[in-house]
Parts: C-alpha cells; sequence; structure tokens
C-alpha cells in the first residue's frame, strides 16, 4: 500500500515541477497557437536564457527570480528580432521551412554556447534553501518558480483578454484575412507574439537556471516534454497549458517514484501519441483544442443535459 | 440524381448553409448561384464530404453519402473543381491529370493516354509537357476541369469555372462544359457570371444567406422580385 | 496546337541510346564506371567513407520518399534504422538466428511502427506528424536505455555475424560492392515509386491535400503506405550497418539528430526530386565526416554554427536545393560537348 503522505508528496512535487514546465511551455502554446508555426528551437532559447541568468548572477551577482526583469524585456527584442530575420520571411511557406528554420536556429544556438561557454553544467547557487509546504519539505526554488508560473499564467490571460494587442493577437489566430480587414495588421501582431513567446522563455529561464544547472543541450531535455504540454493543454490557452503542465509534472513525478525516472519520457510520450489516436478517432474534437478543456466542456454538457 | 435534404452547417453561432433541400436531375446543367457568403462553396463542401453537416442528408443514386470521405465520393462519381485552381506545380500538365485518371486501377502507360485524351475533351491549349506552375489563367481553369473529368464522374461540380477569363475565353469554355454535358455528364455549377449560368443551365437554384431563396428556371429566376432584391439590394 | 506529352513512341532500348548520346548521359556513365573501378585505386579510407556515404543516402532517399514526395515532416526515421540495426545486433547475438532472418524482423517491425504511428497523426495537420514522429524516437531512445539488460543499454553492444558475413563485409573492397549495389536497389526502388500510382498521390498530396481527394486519392492511406516503405528501407540501411559498424549504440541508432540529417541531406540536394537525397548524401557526409573526424571538438562546433546558417539561409533563399542550381551545369555540359552518335 501506498502510504498517504508519500502520495501527497509525489502530488505536491509533481505539482510544483509541473508549473515550470507550463511556464516553458507557454511561449511555444502561444507561437503555434498565433502563427501556426512550431517553433522547434523553443528549447535552444531557453538554454539561452538560462545561460543569462546563469551569468547575470556570477557577473552581476544578480537573484535569479531578479534577473527576469532584465532577461525577459531582452529576449522580448531578441523574440522580435528573430521573427523579422528567420520567421519572417518563410511564414507562408510550407511547414518543413519553418522546422527547418528553427532546426538550423538550434545548432546555431547549441554550438555557439558550446564552443563559447563549454560544456560543463553551470548551476546558481544564489542561497535559497528548503521549506516545509504542507507538512511536506521541498526546494524553496521550486515554490517560487511555481509561483512565478502562477502569476505569468495570470499576466498572459489578462493581457490575451483585457488589452489592445491581446484582442489583435487573438483575433489574428481566429482568422488572420477577417482581422486583416478589421485593421489588425498580422505582420505586427506576429512580431509582437513571436516576441512575447521568447519573453516567455525569458521568465522560464531564469526559474530554471534557479533548480537545474544549465549545459547547451538542457533545452532539448525540456522542450519535448514542453510539446506533450501544449498538445494536452491547447494551443494558445494559457490554463490549459498550465494544468496539463501540473498533470505532467504529477505523472513524471509518479513515474520516477514508482519506477525509475528514466521512464517517465516514454510515459509522457505515450500519453502524447493516445491524445492524437484519440483525436484522430474523433473523440477529442479539433486539433487546436485541449485535451483538458474538452474534456471539462464534455463534462459540463453532460451536466447540462 | 443527388439530392440534399434539410442540409445544414453552422460554424460556432453562423449558420453558412441553413436547412437546404435541393435536387439535382440527372443529365441537367444546374447552376447554383447567389451573392458572396450566401454559401453556396460551403454547400459544395458539404456535398463533396469536405464538412460534415450539422444536420440533413445528401443522397446520391439513391444512395446516402452524408458522412462519406471526399475521396469515397469522389469514387462513386462525384467530382469537383475548386474556386482557386489547385494544380500540382511541380509536375507537367499530363501528370497532373494522371493523378485523377489512375483511380479504377489502371496502369501508368493507360492513365498517361487518358490524360491526355481529356486534355483534348477540354480543349486545353498549349503543351501538355509543360509544368503546371508556368500556366496562364486560361489553362489552369480547363486543368482543374481536366483533372476532375478524368476521374470519369457522372456528377461534375464546377465552381467558378469561368471566374477571371475573358468574354472570348469565357465563351470557348462554355462550349466545353455543353459538350461534357452532351456526352452524358450531369453538372452542377456555382457561378458569379449571370450569362455563363443563365445561358447554360436547365434550372437555377438561387441561395441567399445560407437558404434557397428560389429555384426555377433561367427566366423564373431573372424575374423572380426577390432575386433582383437579393442582387440589386443593399 | 496542342502538342502532347510522348509516352511510350520510343522503345527503352532506343531511350537508353539516345540519353547515354548526350554528353550528360555519357559523362554520369563515366562516373559510374569509374565509381565501379574505384577499389582499383582508392584507399581502404575512402572507401569506408564512400560505404557510410551509400548507408546514409539509403536513408535519406527513404525519407524522400515520406518527406520529398509526400510532404510529410518525418522527424523520427532514425527509429526505423535503430529497429533495423538493434534486430540484427540482438537476433543474431542473443537468439542466434541468421543476418537474413534479424533483417526481416527489423524491417517488419519497423513497417507496423510506421503503420502505428501514421494512421493516428496522418489524419491531423503537418506538425502534428512531425511531432509525434520525434516523440516516438525520443521515447525508443528511453526504453532502449530502460531495459539496458536486454539491449546493453547507453554503450550499445558489437555484433558478431555468421564468419562467412563477417569476412565478407570486412573486406572493404567486397563491402564496397555489396553497399554500392544495395544504394543502386534502393534509387531503382525510389525511382519507380516516383513514376508509380503511389508516387503520383504523394505528389498530389505534397501540393494540395483537398485537392488530392477530391480526385479519389484515399490520403491518409497513402501517407500510410509511403511512411510503411520509407521505414523499410530506413531499417534496410540500420540493418547493414549494424553489421558493417559491428556494433549499435542507441545515441547512434535512436538519435534525433540522424532522423534530421536525412531530412536535411535531402533538403540541400533537392526535395520531392529522384537525384535530390542522392546528390545531398554525396555533398554533405564527406563534409560532416571530414568536420567531426577531422575538426573535432571545438572547430567542430563552430562549423556547426556555420551548417546553422548555412541550412537557414538556403531554407529562405533557395528552398528547391542544390538540383535545380545542376540543371544549368547539366546543361551547358550537354551544349558545349560534342554529342555521341
Amino acid at each position: 500500500m501506498v502510504q498517504a503522505d508519500i502520495l501527497s508528496q509525489i502530488i505536491l512535487y509533481g505539482v510544483l515541477t509541473g508549473g515550470v514546465y507550463a511556464l516553458v511551455a507557454m511561449g511555444l502554446s502561444l507561437i503555434f497557437g498565433v502563427m501556426d508555426v512550431v517553433n522547434f528551437a523553443h528549447g535552444a532559447y531557453l538554454m539561452l536564457a538560462m545561460y543569462s541568468s546563469y551569468f547575470a548572477w556570477q557577473i552581476l551577482g544578480l537573484d535569479p527570480f531578479l534577473s527576469i526583469l532584465l532577461v525577459a524585456p531582452a529576449f522580448f527584442v531578441f523574440g522580435v528580432i528573430s521573427e523579422r530575420l528567420i520567421i519572417h520571411p518563410i511564414i507562408d511557406e510550407p511547414d518543413f521551412a519553418q522546422i527547418f528554420a528553427t532546426v538550423g536556429l538550434i545548432w546555431v544556438f547549441e554550438n555557439f554556447a558550446h564552443y563559447f561557454i563549454g560544456t560543463d553544467p553551470k548551476g546558481i547557487e544564489a542561497g535559497y534553501g528548503g521549506m516545509s509546504l504542507l507538512g511536506v519539505p521541498v526546494q524553496e526554488v521550486r515554490v517560487y518558480g511555481f509561483v512565478i508560473a502562477l502569476l505569468t499564467a495570470l499576466g498572459m490571460y489578462l493581457l490575451l483578454e483585457k488589452t489592445k494587442i491581446g484582442l489583435a493577437i487573438r483575433a489574428t489566430a481566429q482568422d488572420k484575412e477577417a482581422a486583416e480587414l478589421m485593421g489588425m495588421s498580422s505582420e505586427v501582431v506576429y512580431m509582437v507574439t513571436f516576441g512575447l513567446g521568447i519573453a516567455l522563455v525569458g521568465v522560464a529561464g531564469p526559474v530554471m537556471a534557479s533548480i537545474y544547472s544549465t549545459t547547451p543541450t538542457v533545452g532539448a531535455n525540456y522542450v519535448l516534454i514542453a510539446f506533450v504540454v501544449v498538445v494536452l493543454g491547447g494551443l494558445g490557452d494559457v490554463f490549459g497549458v498550465l494544468w496539463a503542465g501540473m498533470l505532467i509534472g504529477i505523472v513524471d513525478a509518479a513515474v520516477a517514484f514508482f519506477y525509475e525516472p528514466t521512464l517517465s519520457a516514454p510515459v509522457y510520450y505515450t500519453i502524447f501519441i493516445a491524445v492524437l489516436v484519440l483525436r484522430a478517432t474523433g473523440h477529442l474534437g479539433g486539433s487546436d483544442e485541449g485535451l483538458l478543456s474538452r474534456i471539462a466542456n464534455i463534462a459540463s454538457s453532460n451536466e447540462s443535459s | 440524381m443527388l439530392k440534399t435534404e434539410n442540409l445544414t452547417k453552422r460554424f460556432g453561432s453562423v449558420v453558412a448553409v441553413d436547412d437546404v433541400s435541393i435536387e439535382i436531375p440527372e443529365g441537367e446543367i444546374t447552376g447554383l448561384i447567389g451573392p458572396n457568403g450566401a454559401g453556396k462553396t460551403t454547400l459544395f463542401n458539404l456535398i463533396t464530404g469536405f464538412y460534415t453537416p450539422s444536420n440533413g442528408t445528401v443522397t446520391y443514386k439513391g444512395e446516402d453519402i452524408t458522412n462519406l470521405a471526399p475521396h469515397e465520393i469522389s469514387k462513386k462519381g462525384v467530382s469537383r473543381t475548386f474556386q482557386v485552381p489547385k494544380p500540382l506545380n511541380q509536375l507537367s500538365v499530363t501528370e497532373n491529370v494522371v493523378v485523377g485518371a489512375l483511380g479504377e486501377g489502371k496502369g501508368r502507360q493507360a492513365a498517361m493516354e487518358k490524360a491526355n485524351d481529356t486534355l483534348d475533351r477540354v480543349n486545353f491549349q498549349g503543351d501538355y509537357s509543360m509544368t503546371a506552375n508556368s500556366l496562364n489563367v486560361g489553362q489552369l481553369k480547363r486543368l482543374e476541369i481536366a483533372k476532375a473529368v478524368a476521374t470519369d464522374p457522372d456528377l461534375l461540380m464546377l465552381d467558378e469555372a469561368v471566374a477571371g477569363l475573358n468574354p472570348d475565353e469565357r465563351g470557348k469554355l462554355v462550349n466545353v462544359i455543353e459538350k461534357l454535358n452532351d456526352q452524358g455528364i450531369t453538372i452542377l455549377m456555382v457561378e458569379h457570371v449571370m450569362e455563363v449560368v443563365m445561358g447554360l443551365s436547365n434550372r437555377v437554384i438561387v441561395l441567399d444567406e445560407g437558404k434557397v431563396l428560389t429555384e426555377g428556371t433561367p427566366k423564373e429566376v431573372q424575374n423572380d422580385d426577390e432575386v433582383i432584391e437579393v442582387y440589386l439590394g443593399t | 496546337m496542342s502538342q502532347k506529352q510522348q509516352t511510350s513512341t520510343d522503345s527503352i532500348a532506343g531511350k537508353i541510346t539516345k540519353a547515354v548520346g548526350k554528353p550528360s548521359g555519357y559523362l554520369s556513365l563515366l562516373v559510374f564506371l569509374v565509381a565501379l573501378a574505384l577499389p582499383l585505386f582508392a584507399t581502404n579510407y575512402i572507401l569506408h567513407i564512400l560505404i557510410l556515404v551509400f548507408i546514409t543516402g539509403i536513408g535519406a532517399i527513404a525519407w524522400n520518399i515520406i518527406g520529398g514526395y509526400g510532404g510529410q515532416f518525418a522527424l523520427g526515421n532514425a527509429v526505423f534504422y535503430g529497429f533495423g540495426a538493434y534486430s540484427v545486433a540482438l537476433l543474431v547475438n542473443n537468439y542466434g538466428q541468421s543476418f537474413f532472418v534479424a533483417l526481416a524482423v527489423g524491417i517488419i517491425l519497423s513497417v507496423l511502427l510506421a503503420v502505428l504511428v501514421g494512421y493516428p497523426t496522418f489524419t491531423l495537420s503537418g506538425h502534428y506528424f512531425a511531432l509525434a514522429t520525434i516523440a516516438v524516437v525520443e521515447g525508443m531512445l528511453y526504453l532502449v536505455l530502460f531495459f539496458g539488460d536486454f539491449t546493453g543499454g547507453a554503450i550499445g553492444q558489437s555484433v558478431t555475424p555468421a564468419s562467412w558475413l563477417a569476412d565478407l563485409v570486412g573486406n572493404r573492397v567486397i563491402a564496397f560492392y555489396i553497399f554500392f549495389a544495395i544504394f543502386g536497389l534502393c534509387i531503382l526502388i525510389s525511382t519507380w515509386v516516383r513514376y508509380s500510382k503511389l508516387g503520383y498521390y504523394l505528389l498530389a498530396i505534397r501540393e494540395d491535400q483537398d485537392a488530392a481527394a477530391a480526385l479519389g486519392v484515399n490520403t491518409t492511406r497513402y501517407k500510410i503506405y509511403g511512411f510503411a516503405l520509407s521505414a523499410a528501407m530506413t531499417a534496410l540501411a540500420g540493418g547493414m550497418y549494424a553489421v558493417y559498424g559491428t556494433y549499435v549504440s542507441p545515441s547512434g541508432a535512436f538519435s534525433l539528430d540522424l532522423s534530421i540529417q536525412y531530412a536535411l541531406i535531402t533538403l540541400i540536394g533537392g526535395m520531392g526530386t529522384i537525384i535530390g537525397p542522392i546528390v545531398g548524401t554525396l555533398f554533405m557526409v564527406p563534409i560532416q565526416q571530414y568536420v567531426t573526424t577531422v575538426l573535432g571538438g571545438n572547430l567542430g562546433s563552430l562549423a556547426y554554427i556555420g551548417y546553422g546558417v548555412i541550412l537557414i539561409v538556403v531554407i529562405i533563399y533557395a528552398p528547391e536545393g542544390l538540383v535545380t542550381r545542376l540543371s544549368f551545369v547539366r546543361e551547358w555540359i550537354d551544349n558545349t560537348l560534342p554529342e555521341v552518335k
């Protein structure tokens, strides 16, 4: 029998980790949902954001959580420049062009880090320790990371729902032509969206760097989790991504505890494929809709009928 | 030959096709007209299986084809063209048509010959070995029809076959459509150019805001007050 | 007046004589003959590189069938390479099966996996297929690591084929001819596919899925056929590498990098053309060998930055690959050199 306190530990640990996974996935979800571009270099941007935070700590002595205020705006600009140089010229090309171009970016970024920084793992020691949450011992950085993930999700929600640019982004995601007829330039919207997506990476990077150490290939480990989270949570659906991230976090923690950490990856890839199978056989509705919101819809429609 | 009953398609709160029940008689040319956004192309997509109806049925030769996939409907003998031609850009003109001609277990050689014959049938002007991305509008329109005809349809659905052509080319294409009809192909055509629809069609169906406004002979439709209002009104 | 595309007026023999008579034709024949005679004067190292070219080339040709002809962006084809390689390693080593049985098992498993992955994902939009294939190759990598007792884990395992086979592939010259022949066979298959019903349907699907469906093409089914064929050929490459390299490792077999490389090679050469993956392989594999073995280490990563930049520039400015550039060369050769009757 599994003891209740072990179970609650797994869930708490999973939720905290999952919130950070969701934070990593938010930018990917936004860009995929609005622009229909799968940014395969998402993990490579994350790696650069982690290093940025590391160097901000090492050189300027900046706390990783404070460095978000520096890294996120810088990455917004970085995202806008990337969009102009690489995504914009091929936005109307077939899918493969975007996939290749972003894969090319991975090579550039990873090998840049490899050449100039080297492969030694870089960890931040900002003096955070352990704490007790609901009677369970956890690292402080994970708790703060989770809080930042929640705040970011809320911020993104407000930005998308309550601001003018948010309206333009949502309109463009729905129907690009119609939005243009209403005077919203998709060119500007795409630029801002990509910038925002990369700025979200700029938030996630410092959080990740405070928990994990950074290497040139660290992004690859997390970008696949991010893809799974996005497919589960839905495109451009901020809270869907948050729930999905926590779900994956709990699965991750449970598999690692009961079996083997190496098995958690095959398990969530299996979930991923299973979601695709269910979608393809028409059990889960359109491909843009998140699994979780879909289940919620089905549940609420059952209630009302 | 083809019948829709209470066919309805909703996109969210918008009803694009609203309770449409029409019948396409065998051997005739039926015109489908209506202002922009009337639901003509949506109706095409419903009949050919590209959209699943929210409600209603499509029957073809007495058989319910409502939930069949597009390729299955094509195999039954219903073929369509697209409003914006969709050529296979990297392939030659003949090879474009071969894709349709390969349908019923033909070998490549036989399909090539059939493709060339079909191009003759639609009176394609130009070198058949040109790649499709070098064609002009008139050639693209013919190619689009040839591809559909190569599948040996009994019902051919043309979505704005003459749009974008000058009056001279238009006249020639009208002759091609008449010839195909004489050869036994039933035709349902969406068309904006009134003289073409009115000249070719045995019967005309008018759609407005997703509903059937009226139907009848070209003459009846032209004199219908409601139709005139829809076209001339605000 | 309309002018019809030639169908079957020339006899096959006539066509061949005509093609060889052209300068580009007889020069190609010359290159082929030189390639056949290579073992007479090439060093073992050069033969080794060429064998790697053939093995990688088979994978690229296979990728081109689903990715180039069909336009379906498979990013996990290494999983089939891994199935081929590991089937041979495990069945030959642990179960005493013959190489051919082991290879056949690897190919069959790959085809099954392709159907399993293709069926659900091909009905969704293109991105999901790409993502699913990545998930499969990454997931399989972890499984190979997890079942380390059986697979050899992260270190991998060496392959000891029957002695006659070991002798054959151990001789560089014989190995060269064997791999050359299989490479040639794969080129023939790829050429045949291009002009078959499957090929036309895949091209139609790539250009416009809706248009293809309207012409009666069961798009999901033909994408699965194309993917399955691609999987089978890639498994063949993997199985053959296992006996030639006499070693399989998870990082070499189930690697996302290898999957991307197949796509990259084909892109550089020219996607969707018969010779694209061949030209791409001849161009890229020697360069990569040079970068990794001669430059290595830090300079190697500088070279990869260059690769990345080239890849992005090619995608933006020359997405049609090298082949269309090469057609100028062919025209120039045909126009300047004399014809042979």
